[in-house]
């Protein structure tokens, strides 16, 4: 339809949507860029399915626009737009078997498609999704994995600019979501269609997307390639939320450049990168952020990497330890900053060279790998605190 | 157990199902004996008559259909909103199309006797000089309105019931996937309350066979129903064996047009069967 080089991107212009009294999204601007893997993620209730039906077009804006494929969305109907939706609970038709189901958007092409040129992509778009001879089962007849291919081939079959994902996965057991995750990917490459996919499985949009956006609140507050935003949260929000993350919180003391350093309430002043342009004033509330994997744990009081100004120390002992497989865990307490969470990779059998709950310990991380960014609340942490291994609850339709 | 269980239904079966068939059926096999009532007999002279009632027959089925199908256009899109836009008021709503029901039968129709009469609604149109000598009453437009009236709910229960169990998701998809408002209501909507339409038309259309007040009050003895005739053969002539013979016939022909309709639908909309009632 469009040849010029926009055709496939996304394109989102201060769009705001209020229902009522509530704000879903918040003045979000967002580019995506054609052919990519995007993912918004975040809690349920940040808006991010508000954000991708805004792109779908089952919700107008209250300000702002959207534009796909450099074309502005404002005045066009879902039926005319260049995107198509693959819905959380598959929204398959239930008085019509698969081949139905896929074909569906071929019979509502004018001028009308011939019968067998139709034939021919229904079948190529169920071979697509590994459902070659399934045409004729009624969607009832299909495990949820299998509904979940038959919405994808339905929503595939017209070749749409961009593909929109509400939570396709989150209905799935485990081991299927790995596996679809993988497919997704693949599939994506292979068909070069831009994908946006809303998850709040931080997990899934790290794994497959190109980039993500992190939604809080309506608003996004990072959108960066996921090892970015893992290496580098724009703030403590996004810091828990992606990942596990050490969190040590206080006051900004001082900024200069590129560090900044930070007192905890119990007086420690901590140094550390600072990149954030939302992180000038002293007094602020502010964390120093460090990985569990970035910390190096020794045991006793001597210091792996000798005295240098370059790297941080603390004492701390070990309160637990956790066997992960090819890593241990550990939970240590230091006087200076609390609660502290390691990670380290197991080099040996055995529990040889390990700490042990009670032992005095060392823990270390150099400049590079503590981030000073700007805390946007408690909330954050206590969400934070079951992140990864237990997902929130599902959004609401809304 | 289930002996014991089953036992309150199997005697309703026999005592109000079965005996009353078997009765009916035997005496529209006998005679009308010459004072009235029912003389014994063995004979099929009874139904060799059939065609004398006619006119009932014609305009019951056809007056029968007539309502029903005008029901279903009144009931469809209301319905349809409830269901759509309701949005939380959807259940008063709905209750509200069935406080009606709450005063009976007769009073309604009573009611609707005032107001299509000479000085209802004509007279009205007199006075506000739009039309004269309006006739309503007694017509078979009064019946047509009396039918779909009294049996509006009946009508948009199961319709609202198979809409607003569609999940809404399953319309957007269809819009997301190309096709426009109309297309979406034809092709998703439409089939998936086809079990909705199947009941309702069924329980409007089968009591509406057997109406007896609605004709009696509205259509004034013009307008005459095999109920109507029923009752003459019974009361006046005390005809018994040929208002037997009547019933009989009328009940066959209700479960034959029952399963012409049944056949079509479940080739309209497959799978029904299960779901729709009777």
């Amino acid at each position: 339809m469009m040849a010029d080089g926009s055709s496939g991107s996304v394109e989102i212009r201060d769009a705001t949507k209020r229902f009522g009294g509530v704000t879903a999204v918040d003045g979000v601007c967002l580019t995506v860029r054609p052919g990519t893997f995007s993912a918004l993620l975040g809690p349920s209730g940040c808006g991010k399915t508000t954000l991708l039906r805004l792109v779908a077009g089952f919700e107008s804006p209250t300000r702002g626009s959207i534009l796909i494929g450099g074309e502005p969305m404002d005045d066009v109907p879902s039926y005319r737009r260049p995107a198509n939706t693959v819905f959380q609970h598959y929204a398959l038709f239930p008085h019509m078997d698969v081949e139905r189901n896929v074909g569906y958007a071929l019979r509502q092409q004018r001028p009308r498609i011939d019968r067998s040129e139709q034939r021919r992509r229904i079948d190529e778009a169920l071979e697509l999704v590994q459902l070659g001879g399934y045409g004729k089962r009624h969607a009832r007849e299909l495990s949820g994995g299998q509904q979940q291919r038959v919405a994808l081939a339905r929503a595939l079959i017209s070749r749409p600019q961009v593909l929109l994902l509400d939570e396709p996965l989150s209905a799935l057991d485990a081991k299927l979501r790995h596996a679809m995750q993988l497919e997704l990917k693949q599939l994506q490459q292979q068909l070069g269609i831009t994908f946006v996919f809303v998850t709040h499985d931080q997990q899934e949009a790290m794994s497959m997307a190109d980039r993500v956006a992190v939604m809080r609140d309506g608003r996004i507050l990072q959108e960066a390639p996921p090892e970015h935003v893992y290496d580098f949260p724009a703030d403590t929000f996004v810091a828990d939320f992606v990942g596990t993350m050490n969190l040590f919180r206080g006051r900004l003391v001082t900024r200069e450049g590129d560090t900044a350093t930070v007192q905890t309430p119990a007086g420690t002043k901590l140094v550390g990168c600072a990149l954030s342009h939302d992180l000038l004033s002293p007094g602020q509330p502010a964390a120093l952020a460090v990985r569990p994997e970035r910390i190096v744990l020794s045991l006793g009081a001597e210091r792996a990497a000798g005295p240098s100004s370059a790297v941080t120390a603390l004492r701390a002992h070990v309160r637990t330890r956790t066997f992960l497989g090819d890593q241990v865990s550990y939970q240590a307490d230091s006087p200076d900053v609390g609660r502290v969470t390691v990670l380290q990779a197991r080099t040996a059998a055995g529990t040889d060279g390990l700490a042990a709950p009670g032992d005095q310990v060392t823990l270390e991380w150099a400049l590079d790998v503590a981030h000073v960014i700007p805390d946007t609340g408690k909330e954050a942490a206590e969400h934070g605190a079951d992140v990864g291994l237990n997902p929130p609850p599902k959004e609401s339709g809304r | 157990m289930y002996r014991v269980m089953g036992a309150p239904a199997v005697v309703w079966y026999l005592l109000f199902l079965a005996a009353p068939l078997i009765v009916l059926l035997v005496v529209s096999l006998g005679r009308r004996s010459p004072n009235g009532g029912y003389q014994p007999g063995l004979t099929l002279e009874q139904y060799g008559q059939l065609g004398t009632r006619w006119t009932a027959f014609a305009n019951t089925v056809e007056l029968g259909l007539v309502g029903t199908v005008v029901c279903l256009m009144v009931a469809y899109p209301m319905a349809y909103v409830l269901a759509t836009r309701g949005g939380r008021y959807k259940t008063i709503l709905l209750a509200l199309v069935v406080v009606p029901f709450w005063t009976s039968l007769l009073i309604r129709t009573y009611a609707w006797v005032f107001l299509l009469g000479n000085s209802g609604i004509p007279a009205l149109l007199r006075d506000l000089g739009i039309a004269e000598g309006v006739r309503l009453l007694n017509t078979p437009f009064a019946v047509v309105l009396g039918i779909v009236y009294n049996y509006l709910p009946l009508m948009i229960l199961p319709i609202f019931v198979s809409l607003d169990r569609i999940d809404q998701g399953i319309r957007q998809a269809s819009k997301d996937l190309g096709a426009g408002p109309a297309r979406t209501f034809l092709r998703i909507t439409l089939p998936l309350s086809a079990p909705g339409i199947i009941s309702g038309v069924l329980l409007v259309f089968v009591p509406v066979l057997g109406e007896y007040l609605i004709p009696v009050l509205l259509g004034g003895g013009q307008i005459y129903f095999l109920g109507n005739a029923l009752a003459d053969l019974f009361f006046q002539s005390r005809n018994w064996p040929f208002g037997a013979a009547v019933a009989t016939a009328f009940i066959a022909l209700v479960m034959v047009l029952i399963g012409f309709y049944r056949k079509a639908a479940s080739r309209l909309a497959p799978g029904t069967e299960q779901e729709g009632m009777l």
